[in-house]
């Protein structure tokens, strides 16, 4: 259970207690209100009852055996057959007096036990009809002697039930409409409150697909400390890679000098020259390796057609004696891959091509849905069937380090490995090799 | 030819200085940045070799204050580090080739050859000059297909002055690029070596080799096809 509610979204855990905390609340607002509504409107109906009644103590006059009481009164609703408002006087059990409003309805009960000077409010219900009942005991001089007589006063609930029917149905209408527009300011604020977090979320999107690399929008103060961190995350790493590959350089430089001592001493046997090729091959191969770049979360998309012109100028130097014709042609193609890595893939496919090429290099970058394509072509001899297919197993078994193409091809290898892409060897319509690598895009 | 290696394990310093020395090249050594920039600014060189990694300041800052101050010497960067990107910074650092390390004596010789000749813009390893033909790679000379016996130095004579066709070469240029940096400038031995190359190389039916222009220095006969 709690592992599900962990699991749930922010958005649905806060809807949830939203709407939790409605259906607490209005209920019971629900209940206090009209609870109070009723609790009011019977109290003011009681002292209705309470100042009617009066009147009629103040009507009353006792001669002797008779009572009088004036045939219309002053509250023209006792004067009215049928109108829900009746009183009746009673001397003990025994009814003296009724008001005209009455004629046709059946004697309304008295209340018992009524001690003289007490009032008493109740509600009853008297031949499937509800009434409101009010009696009042009060003493009569008859001129003679103290004669109790208790004031009956009942009035029909219809109206006040209808009264109130009205109410609760526009108290619920208005507490609807009122749920409704806390639901809608609450998740209106939720979505307010969580945008920033989807922005970030969006960002780390980004990161993940290589789109950026670093966040640089400005979030609420909850949410910064999370992006600096992120950020913070992202440079560590970013330095340790820099720091690694800086330490791979020295180590390299401090083992290949001595080895450039070894190799260019005076009269070094042959067997011992060999020896130093075979360690040389060795430290290149693992170091390039070791510096391969995999796994990185956050490396940003580098267009690949800026690396290729600097290779394009490096070769121009380096195969000076050789009238080379560069050509980069295609789309606009940039892969989330370490630059380091990318130059030495390119580097070394470019750099074959380029000892291949009687004249001329063709570059063609193609990008599809999910990976890009470089073509590397030459108008060299081209490879033949059967070394192709030694490349290709070449290509397959990694540790293998006797290959007639140096160094470089193995490396090509070890790299498109690491970045889960492909190379293709085939026949280029200039006359030489094609290699044509599929990168993803992730 | 005056050659700058710069290089900062003593060992291999040493044996480069040997290797280039017997090859019949003039070798000035540093073993800092700051070292090779002041000989850089000293010295004309023909050309210089530098390693990457070096103590103070690094081959890569070597070689860019260098081609700030103008140094065109063809620069050949020796590295440790084979990756593309490192190749990448020291070609676009303005080296113009690289070796890495290790090395065979034999690419090393054909590399400076190689950066030198293409610094004098002789895309052909042979300099052909009416009948006399320098072969850079061999290091002979034939005069009408006939081998000519050098020695060293007037071989450095004749290779600087095939190197530089057009150029007036002053007698301190010459003795600046055959000899090490503790030769002394004020002899006369250059004017023996010309003497001696005319002797060996001129014929009666072609016009003189080697011009000499008073005062200035001397220069290869521009009438030499």
């Amino acid at each position: 259970m709690s592992k599900s509610l962990n699991l749930m979204s922010l958005k649905t855990r806060s809807m949830l207690l939203a709407l939790l905390a409605l259906a607490v609340a209005l209920p019971i607002t629900y209940g206090v209100l009209t609870a109070t509504y009723k609790t009011h409107s019977e109290t003011q109906i009681e002292n209705q009852l309470n100042i009617q009644c009066l009147m009629l103590l103040s009507e009353i006059e006792l001669e002797g055996e008779r009572l009088l009481l004036p045939n219309q009164l002053p509250i023209s609703d006792f004067n009215l057959v049928n109108s829900g408002l009746y009183a009746s006087v009673y001397d003990g059990q025994t009814q003296r007096w009724s008001s005209a409003s009455s004629l046709f309805t059946q004697a309304p009960l008295l209340v018992t036990n009524n001690t003289v000077g007490e009032a008493k409010f109740s509600r009853h219900i008297i031949a499937e009809q509800a009434f409101f009942h009010y009696t009042f005991s009060a003493e009569f001089y008859n001129g003679t002697t103290f004669v109790p007589l208790s004031v009956v006063i009942m009035q029909s609930t219809q109206a006040f039930d209808i009264q109130y029917l009205n109410y609760r149905d526009t108290l619920i209408l208005i507490l609807m409409g009122l749920a409704l527009l806390m639901f809608s300011i609450l998740s209106a604020s939720l979505l307010m409150a969580l945008s920033p977090l989807s922005h970030l979320k969006r960002n780390i999107r980004a990161l993940e697909t290589h789109d950026i690399d670093t966040i640089t929008t400005q979030y609420p103060a909850e949410l910064n400390s999370v992006k600096v961190q992120i950020n913070h995350l992202i440079e560590a790493e970013k330095h340790q890679r820099e720091r690694y590959k800086n330490s791979l350089g020295d180590l390299a430089h401090s083992l290949k000098t001595p080895l450039a001592v070894l190799s260019t001493m005076d009269n070094l046997p042959t067997q011992a020259f060999t020896v130093i090729q075979q360690l040389d091959k060795l430290i290149q191969r693992q170091l390039k390796r070791a510096s391969t770049q995999i796994n990185i979360a956050a490396i940003a998309k580098h267009p690949v057609a800026p690396i290729i012109e600097q290779l394009f100028t490096a070769m121009k130097k380096i195969y000076a004696d050789k009238v080379l014709d560069f050509t980069l042609t295609g789309d606009k193609v940039a892969l989330p891959m370490d630059t380091t890595d990318l130059m030495e893939l390119v580097g070394n496919l470019i750099d074959n091509a380029c000892k291949a090429a009687n004249q001329s290099i063709l570059i063609t970058l193609t990008e599809s849905k999910h990976c890009s394509h470089i073509i590397i072509e030459d108008d060299g001899p081209g490879i033949p069937a059967a070394l192709r297919q030694q490349l290709y197993s070449r290509g397959q078994r990694l540790d293998s380090y006797t290959d007639g193409q140096g160094i470089g091809l193995a490396v090509v290898w070890d790299l498109i490995s690491a970045y889960n892409g492909e190379l293709t060897i085939e026949d280029s319509q200039l006359g030489g090799a094609k290699f044509s690598l599929i990168l993803p895009h992730s | 030819m005056r050659i700058l290696l710069v290089e900062d394990d003593s060992q291999l310093l040493l044996q480069l200085d040997n290797l280039l020395q017997q090859s019949g090249y003039s070798v000035d050594l540093a073993d800092n940045g700051e070292r090779a920039l002041y000989q850089f600014s000293e010295y004309p060189y023909d050309l210089a070799i530098v390693d990457i990694g070096l103590p103070k300041v690094n081959g890569l800052d070597v070689i860019r204050q260098a081609r700030t101050k103008g140094i065109k010497c063809p620069i050949l960067v020796l590295t440790a580090r084979e990756r593309w990107q490192e190749k990448v910074e020291g070609l676009e650092a303005g080296a113009d080739d690289y070796l890495t390390k290790p090395f065979v004596n034999e690419e090393l010789l054909a590399r400076c050859k190689a950066l030198i000749r293409r610094a004098s813009n002789q895309a052909n390893p042979t300099i052909i000059k009416g009948p006399i033909a320098l072969d850079t790679v061999t290091e002979t000379v034939t005069l009408n297909e006939q081998p000519v016996v050098l020695t060293g130095y007037e071989y450095k004579v004749l290779e600087y002055v095939f190197l530089h066709p057009t150029k007036i070469i002053s007698k301190t240029e010459l003795t600046e690029h055959i000899y090490d940096q503790d030769f002394d400038l004020d002899s006369n031995v250059i004017e023996v070596f010309i003497g001696r190359l005319r002797k060996k190389l001129d014929t009666a039916d072609q016009p003189k080799i080697i011009e000499t222009l008073r005062g200035r220095g001397y220069r290869l006969n521009p009438q030499l096809k």
